[in-house]
């Protein structure tokens, strides 16, 4: 039970802080009341100028109407001869009719008994707000007091002794959440609900996994960096929103939304990570893992919210966003220098980057791919960071890894010309290559850089020549999943042996073996028995890989290329011929 | 000291300090209240209608919204120098020099009006917020309309051709001086801000000025130049109050007499030219 004590010195302290904001309110509100203003002087009745000026640009006027009139109007206007005052007045009596006449027609409004009317609308017409509509840079009455008290409850539970029971789980965690909004001003910070979402979350998932909560003191330590880190991202796009374009709720919706999306996986994949190794994640300086940690939601929340309304909002589930986040924040743990300090910005541009360069082909766009790709170039950077990321944040385009998932995509979404069949692999089939591609090029970085730093073109020169292969050569046996396989093992053995991407005959030699091999397999001619036993999927891929094995031990040439080529011949024809085989025994033969 | 005795204290301390501290700006309100009044009065006098219903009536309301905004500059005038600082502190003062602008000028104390907007728009002046600041930039047209209206209707002391020419021509470009400049401000305002319902009808304003002064001065129409000119105001006012959305059906048609009593003072002909 809290003190008596402290709970006056904090009821006087929310008094006054009340009393601040609703006075803050009150001359916000001064400020912005509307004032009626006035006109510069005129004379308000109409008179003969106004009649003759109306009547002088009308011809019809002047032939036609009253007999008195047009000859008032003969007089003033042809004859340029001056009026009496008589005939002014009369003049403008047959003006006003007319304009009276007119107003009628067009909706029965009349001069006559419209004086209040006129004087009112005029009032309104005059009647001006000190902003414009959404410009108020001042917030709201109701959000500066309603903003004032959650500012107090927050103090009430972080600054009074007992307010939350901290020998319970949630107890816990929600001080530390509590604390993690303890510098945030929440009567002039637009946060809409974030708040109360974070909250939820919080409870949430440390309901969901009891481990997280830990009376470690990391982890609140997390909870309370992660929620202030993005509830100041928050404030600040929605401050930046408004500004720009005004107020608009279904934008500020969607930033809110992705936040708490962001917090829940932050929270959920940090906790477990620390929970699951508490001495070797985030054994980092206290500072640095809270930097990390920052760093990561806010790369997160960037990824998609820095890109156009609705282009990622669909491509990121739950699960793809946990698995990317699990990633960052491993390399986190090993690499927290790329997290703070100059290099803060890094993950943040490497995943722009990524988002906008890959993100251009509509395939990799489904739910999962993107993701995927982006965890597997995050999660294998840390293999070798100062050769796969040399610059680091100044230009996210030079890291290999980006490089090579763009060069990938581009190749395997690219539209060929029409072929026999045309293979068309599907997004898991284009990540799990991408994966492949990053964790060869992570491997190997000679793909994409010489031995003294100059660019090659390895990756996209095989990568092109072996979907070329496959394109060319595979027919309706040669499925998406098959193709992937391929792909891979043509990845794997060009890594293993670097002769595979020497040129020979003017193509990779890769290519040329896999020519040869997938002509034997894939022969329009082939023995229906054999061609029987050859289709599945599982049968290719191991006939493919044995060969390319067989290749890589005995040495990559023209002449061992034929070989190989000749030995699956002979198999096939084996089987075309009803002689016992195994996968096991071809696979023997090509070895 | 136990919750209970300390908590009505501690409401009546907070509540003591908020109306102290809420003082400045209420006399800040009341000078806004007292303007709005002139203000509306000022507009009255010059409705149509009311002009046509005797002299006497409008004299006794050109009593009132003199004094109305005498009050406003009294008022303001006479705050202390803690009140000020207390405006200046809540970014206050600003709005309360420029309706002491906006009283001065009603007042046709035109210079002390520049001298004190001057004041408002130089470097190191109150904080100024976006409608006031509007007002000030449109002060020296709002002046200059005013000009032309007292050129136009003052009496002629020779009716000699040369004074009606040149009188006809301080008018003139009194009005296209003060059209030019809120043609600027115009050009910086979105479409449908209230503001811009205004600076049309003093453009307007002008325009019946204009059209009095060539009937008066010289026996003629306006020259299509300027026929033209007024055409083209009447049509953005007429556009104005078609773009102001959520108005009730008795303010729609409120607006609706208010646009045609300008259509009626200049003489504008839609049957033969409609607004495109």
């Amino acid at each position: 039970m809290p003190a008596q004590a402290q709970i006056i010195l904090f009821a006087m302290q929310s008094a006054v802080r009340l009393g601040a904001a609703a006075r803050r309110a009150y001359v916000d509100a001064t400020l912005a009341r509307e004032l009626v203003l006035p006109l510069p002087s005129f004379v308000a009745a109409p008179g003969i100028a106004a009649a003759l000026q109306f009547f002088s640009q009308s011809p019809r006027m002047l032939a036609e109407g009253p007999r008195r009139r047009r000859d008032l109007l003969d007089k003033a206007l042809v004859q340029r001869v001056q009026l009496s005052k008589d005939e002014n007045d009369e003049l403008v009596i047959f003006y006003m009719e007319v304009m009276v006449s007119t107003w009628r027609a067009r909706d029965g409004g009349s001069m006559a008994d419209g004086s209040q009317l006129s004087a009112a609308g005029l009032d309104a017409l005059v009647t001006v707000r000190q902003w414009s509509r959404g410009a108020d840079p001042n917030p709201s009455a109701a959000q500066r007091l309603a903003g004032t008290f959650v500012s107090i409850g927050v103090q009430y539970f972080t600054q009074v002794p007992g307010a939350l029971d901290e020998s319970s789980r949630s107890g816990r965690a929600l001080l530390a959440l509590l604390r993690g909004f303890e510098e945030i001003d929440f009567a002039t910070e637009p946060l809409g609900k974030l708040p109360e979402k974070l909250f939820y979350a919080t409870l949430e998932t440390v309901g969901a996994d009891p481990s997280i909560a830990t009376s470690d003191l990391r982890v609140q330590k997390l909870i309370s960096a992660t929620a202030s880190s993005l509830a100041t991202d928050v404030h600040e796009r929605i401050a930046e929103l408004r500004a720009a374009s005004g107020p608009d709720s279904n934008q500020e919706e969607r930033i809110q939304e992705w936040a708490e999306l962001v917090f829940r996986s932050v929270l959920g994949s940090a906790g477990r990570l620390v929970a699951g190794d508490p001495e070797g994640y985030l054994g980092i300086r206290d500072a640095a893992s809270a930097d990390a940690v920052k760093t990561v939601a806010g790369a997160a929340i960037a990824l998609i919210l820095d890109q156009p309304a609705g282009k990622l909002d669909q491509v990121f589930t739950r699960d793809s966003l946990d698995a990317l986040v699990r990633a960052s924040l491993q390399v986190a743990a090993r690499h927290p220098e790329l997290f703070s300090g100059v290099h803060e910005p890094a993950l943040r541009n490497m995943l722009a980057a990524l988002a906008g360069e890959v993100g251009k082909f509509e395939r990799v766009l489904q739910p999962n791919a993107l993701p995927r790709i982006a965890a597997a170039v995050v999660a294998e950077t840390a293999r070798n960071v100062p050769v796969l990321w040399p610059e680091l944040a100044t230009d996210p385009r030079k890291h290999l890894l980006v490089t090579a998932a763009t060069t990938a995509v581009e190749l395997l979404t690219r539209e060929w010309p029409a072929g026999r069949w045309k293979v068309k692999l599907g997004p898991d089939q284009i990540s799990g290559v991408v994966e492949a591609v990053v964790a060869e090029v992570a491997a190997t970085p000679g793909w994409l850089f010489d031995s003294v730093g100059k660019q090659n073109a390895q990756l996209r020169v095989v990568l092109e020549a072996v979907v070329g292969v496959l394109r060319a050569r595979g027919d309706a046996r040669l499925n998406g999943d098959t193709a992937a396989a391929i792909l891979r093992a043509s990845l794997a053995a060009v890594a293993t042996r670097a002769e595979f991407g020497a040129q020979l005959a003017g193509v990779p030699a890769i290519a040329s073996a896999l020519d040869r091999v997938l002509a034997q397999l894939f022969e329009p001619a082939l023995d229906p028995k054999a061609a029987w036993a050859l289709v599945r999927s599982e049968v290719v891929i191991a006939i493919v890989q044995s060969a390319l094995a067989g290749l890589a031990a005995r040495g990559v040439s023209q002449a061992e290329i034929e070989k190989t080529a000749t030995t699956l011949r002979e198999q096939i024809d084996a089987i075309a011929d009803g002689g016992a085989w195994t996968l096991e025994s071809v696979r023997k033969a090509l070895s | 000291m136990s919750w209970k005795l300390a908590r009505p204290r501690i409401v009546g301390a907070v509540a003591a300090a908020f109306l102290a501290a809420c003082a400045a700006p209420s006399a800040l309100r009341d000078a806004q209240d007292a303007f709005n009044t002139a203000a509306s009065l000022d507009n009255r006098e010059r409705s149509a209608a009311e002009l046509r219903s005797g002299e006497g009536q409008a004299a006794a309301s050109s009593l009132s919204r003199d004094a109305a905004y005498a009050a406003v500059i009294e008022r303001i005038e006479g705050m202390t120098w803690r009140e000020k600082s207390r405006l200046q502190a809540d970014k206050l003062l600003g709005n309360a020099l420029t309706l002491r602008v906006l009283s001065l000028w009603r007042l046709g104390r035109f210079d002390e009006a520049r001298t004190a907007a001057d004041k408002l728009t130089a470097p190191g002046a109150p904080e100024v917020a976006a409608r006031d600041r509007t007002l000030l930039e449109a002060l020296p047209a709002l002046i200059r309309i005013d000009e032309a209206y007292l050129k136009a209707e003052r009496p002629l002391a020779s009716d000699s051709a040369e004074e009606r020419t040149t009188r006809l021509a301080a008018v003139q470009l009194l009005v296209d001086t003060a059209n030019g400049t809120l043609d600027k401000l115009l050009a910086k305002q979105p479409r449908q801000e209230p503001v811009v319902g205004y600076l049309i009808q003093s453009q307007l304003a002008a325009d019946t000025s204009l059209l009095r002064a060539y009937r008066k001065l010289q026996s003629s129409t306006l020259p299509d130049i300027a026929a033209e000119k007024t055409h083209e105001h009447f049509c953005a006012l007429q556009t104005f109050k078609e773009g102001r959305a959520g108005l009730s059906a008795e303010e729609d048609r409120a607006m609706q007499a208010a646009v045609d009593d300008w259509q009626a003072r200049l003489g504008v002909n839609l049957d033969e030219k409609p607004c495109s």
